[in-house]
């Protein structure tokens, strides 16, 4: 076995290969948002082909009725209240990377506490609305403290732990509703009794807008984002967020600031459960029907808006849209209403993957190619 | 051996101007390296020596930009792990490679590449009970790897190498998890596998193995070879100041004042890891005011635990730290920031800076809290700014704005940006951490400066180093540590070198020290 000549000069093909980017600037962040949603778009189009239906004929239907109509339109804004408060809140906890999975049970936690203040309390009417929503927020925020304190003392995963309860709040609702709480006014049915009058939101004229928790949303946004770019605060849990080795090298109280943090992340997903309860329903109700997964689609809302709280509000209203455009679609277009878990599945399943679209970059390079003699013996004999 | 050396069968490993680069550093500089059957050769170097990198490219984990390697005269060219072990190369790294949760036997079974499909384990103990028998490894095989001691896992992965047929073993710190009597019974595996033919490298910083078990001996520093000695001509006092470095860079020691009073006194200091083992033990010195005192030793020796312990970073097990006549042992690191301790960490990319957020946001980090930058609860952003434009034009930081997201600066310019912050005021005390590693000359002599002026005004600097001539050029007094204690506490000006490198190595100083294990003091060549 002669090796062959190697003294030819090297021949050199270029290949492409994936590189590491140093930074990916924010253009490019949006970029990929954006891109995300274009593709689930897309996707979700190729679905409704795949029932028969043709995507434009039906896009242009679904937005005729949902944002070309003012009843539409306020079915998408009111949609869009609980994904904003929780997707708002989540946006504080996932800066901290606390990966709360729980909005789900906070919500329903709010819920449950404002009914409990509306239906048993006997407060006088006026004090009746402001009783609710602070009994929301605590019971929001006690709902995801535990999970934070299982995390700061024992490094037990948030992850599991926020998701797990939001199991214990479904059955804590079904549980009330069927007993304790259970509505004496229509027997047969598993709900609570309905609120007075004064424990109702009011609402944008015959719409189910129920516009004081819009403005609470929206002010919320503002608030959280003023508290991460203004404030010490928030300028601690971004470090936590960015790099707990060296927050830790700045003094930053890893107990103190994930405690806080937790409370006003969960609190905000309460709040939420708070105007589903008051300003829709008027009654504690079956879990599926109080909340069809907002504490989910709400960690879309988050991702999607990139953790930036004001951002949250616009993501909130295009995963608002898609749950109105649900309706449409089971009404208009006769399709099975799961296309609208689908199409929400489609969207953070294209976030993430675009995510290493932002970590790396294909370039062409150019690479000498080996002699063959050295090369070819010991990398093929071990492939086949 | 053949007498004729010329007509002699070529080495078993011979790797020849092996290159590689990274952006920023060289990692591997032409290194040569050869190993002949029945040989092992010790790699000795610090962290960041570039040993770690010559193992990923012979091990098929990284490409060499250039240089050659040949396995029995033969040139080989590895794109994976999976071509070195067809070429019959094995590594036990450091840290094992075993799935945990499964048994001893199934790990064996999943490294070999005629497994049955069905029943994997079964022919395993008739093959592994000859080789367990020969190198003197007891092993379970139907115990899960989980529950194995760490000397018991790496048998396991030597076991594997072997099953696979490895000619050359690559151990990397194979003792760092071995009790003496472990290590001892490796050597003896060691010795073995010599006796057959097979050829080892040996990774490892620590000069008492090498010099016990190598044949020849490789030192690396900034990825170049800088020595290469044969067992009986090494000296270990040597190797650790050739490891350390002695660059030719000639820095005159400048007049230092006269030190101040006692600003740090350090007592019986003793710090414990996570599994209880001393980490530092019976350390007590002290550091006046307009002193700089310098930490030499090996890495590993309880350097980056004495950095914590003093910046609030780790607890102390038992001891007192007072800082201007007041008690600071266990307080966090916030309030000793407050009470001026200051620190540049050894990690400045992980630690020192939050990569992903803007040289401003860095240049305030820990004293955000403070005035002018906290208004209450408020940062002000336009106080912010302003300090970040001062500061960037002052210590020349080569950011194009104060907006600059820091992890796309160089090396040189984060550590700007963490001396600007951590040197800027009045400190009590300055503890550094390897300062200048990996800084161009131009960085390290601003570093340099930066840290007289602290002494001259009056601060107890401490300066942990792997570099010894810049302990030397700086320091006023050297503090030598070895496992954890103090060999040696010594005046700068009238140091002999040689002196150091046998602190270093536990050879000089540690004799009365009660934990040192077997072969320690022992070896004297």
């Amino acid at each position: 076995m002669s090796g062959p000549d190697v003294s030819e000069a090297r021949p050199v093909r270029t290949v492409w290969k994936l590189e590491r980017r140093a930074h990916a600037g924010p253009a490019l962040a949006w970029g990929a948002s954006i891109g995300a949603v274009v593709v689930a778009m897309a996707l979700t189009g190729a679905l409704f082909a795949a029932f028969g239906v043709d995507p434009l004929d039906a896009l242009r239907r679904i937005v005729d009725r949902t944002l070309l109509d003012a009843r539409g339109l306020s079915e998408v804004a009111r949609r869009s209240i609980p994904l904003m408060l929780a997707g708002v809140g989540l946006t504080l906890a996932f800066r901290a990377r606390f990966w709360n999975i729980g909005a789900e049970g906070q919500l329903l936690a709010g819920a449950i506490a404002a009914s409990g203040v509306a239906l048993f309390s006997g407060l006088p009417a006026p004090l009746l609305l402001p009783a609710m929503f602070l009994a929301a927020l605590v019971a929001g925020a006690a709902w995801g403290l535990g999970p934070a304190l299982l995390k700061v003392r024992l490094g037990v995963n948030e992850i599991i732990t926020t998701l797990m309860l939001n199991y214990v709040a479904i059955y804590l609702v079904r549980w009330l509703i069927n007993g304790p709480w259970k509505g004496t006014s229509l027997s047969g049915f598993a709900y609570s009794d309905p609120f007075e009058q004064a424990a109702r939101l009011p609402t944008w004229a015959a719409t189910r807008l129920h516009w004081p928790t819009l403005a609470v949303a929206i002010a919320l946004a503002i608030a959280v984002a003023w508290l991460l770019a203004r404030t010490r605060f928030g300028f601690e849990v971004r470090m936590l967020g960015a790099s707990p080795e060296a927050a830790r090298y700045a003094g930053v109280d890893f107990f103190k600031t994930t405690v806080a943090l937790v409370a006003v992340s969960a609190g905000a997903a309460g709040l939420a459960g708070f105007g589903e309860a008051a300003g829709i329903h008027h009654r504690l109700v079956d879990p599926n029907s109080l909340s069809p997964g907002y504490g989910y689609t709400a960690i879309i809302v988050a991702l999607l808006a990139r953790r930036n709280p004001l951002a949250a509000l616009v993501t909130a209203l295009f995963l608002g849209w898609v749950a109105a455009a649900g309706d449409v679609m089971q009404v208009a277009l006769r399709l099975p209403s799961q296309i609208v878990g689908v199409t929400q599945g489609l969207v953070l399943l294209c976030i993430l993957a675009a995510e290493p679209v932002l970590r790396y970059r294909l370039a062409r390079v150019e690479v000498p190619l080996a002699p063959p003699g050295a090369d070819g013996r010991t990398a093929e004999g071990s492939a086949r | 051996m053949p007498s004729d050396e010329a007509t002699g069968p070529p080495p078993l490993l011979q790797m020849t101007g092996v290159t590689k680069r990274f952006p920023g550093v060289v990692a591997n500089d032409a290194v040569d390296l050869s190993v002949a059957r029945g040989e092992v050769h010790a790699l000795l170097g610090e962290n960041g020596a570039g040993k770690s990198t010559l193992v990923h490219i012979l091990y098929g984990l990284q490409a060499p930009d250039a240089g050659e390697i040949r396995l029995d005269g033969r040139p080989v060219r590895f794109r994976s792990p999976r071509d070195a072990m067809a070429a019959r190369i094995g590594l036990v790294a450091q840290h094992f490679h075993l799935a945990r949760r499964h048994t001893v036997a199934e790990n064996l079974a999943l490294a070999l590449n005629d497994t049955p499909a069905l029943f994997p384990t079964r022919s395993l103990r008739a093959r592994v009970a000859p080789l367990a028998d020969r190198y003197g490894f007891e092993v379970r095989l139907n115990a899960r790897v989980g529950t194995l001691s760490p000397g018991e896992q790496q048998r396991v992965e030597i076991l594997k190498a072997l099953l696979q047929g490895a000619e050359l073993l690559i151990l990397d710190e194979p003792t760092s998890v071995l009790t003496p009597q472990e290590a001892d019974r490796l050597f003896a595996a060691v010795e073995v596998m010599k006796a057959e033919g097979k050829g080892v490298v040996l990774i490892s910083h620590k000069m008492d193995e090498v010099l016990r078990v190598a044949d020849r001996i490789t030192v690396l520093r900034g990825g170049r070879v800088v020595a290469r000695r044969e067992a009986g001509e090494a000296d270990a006092g040597e190797l650790a100041t050739l490891m350390v470095g002695r660059t030719v860079r000639r820095g005159r020691r400048d007049a230092a004042p006269e030190p101040g009073a006692v600003r740090l006194r350090i007592e019986e200091l003793r710090v414990d890891g996570e599994k209880g083992e001393p980490r530092l033990a019976d350390v007590s010195f002290d550091v006046r005011g307009g002193e700089i005192v310098g930490v030499a030793g090996v890495a590993g020796n309880g350097q980056a635990e004495l950095a914590q312990v003093l910046t609030g970073l780790r607890a102390p097990t038992s001891g007192r730290i007072r800082l201007d006549d007041r008690d600071v042992a266990g307080l966090n690191v916030r309030t000793l920031f407050e009470r001026g301790v200051v620190h540049i960490p050894e990690d400045r990319n992980l630690v020192g800076v939050v990569g992903s957020m803007q040289v401003a946001e860095n240049l305030v980090m820990r004293r955000h809290r403070q005035e002018p930058f906290a208004r209450g609860r408020r940062l002000d952003w336009r106080a912010v700014g302003a300090h970040a434009d001062e500061a960037i034009r002052r210590h020349h930081i080569a950011a194009p704005s104060r907006a600059t997201v820091t992890k796309t600066l160089s090396g040189g310019n984060v550590q700007k940006v963490i001396l600007a912050r951590e040197l800027d005021g009045r400190p009590g005390l300055v503890v550094a951490s390897h300062p200048t590693y990996g800084l161009d000359v131009a960085a390290t002599e601003e570093t340099h400066r930066l840290l007289r002026a602290q002494r001259d005004a009056g601060a107890a600097v401490l300066l942990v180093s792997e570099d010894l001539d810049e302990l030397l050029e700086l320091a006023d007094r050297i503090v030598v540590l070895f496992r954890g204690r103090v060999t040696g506490v010594l005046d700068a000006d009238s140091v002999d070198r040689g002196d150091i490198g046998l602190r270093m190595a536990g050879q000089v100083g540690s004799d009365t020290d009660p934990t040192a294990h077997g072969g320690t003091g022992a070896v004297r060549t």
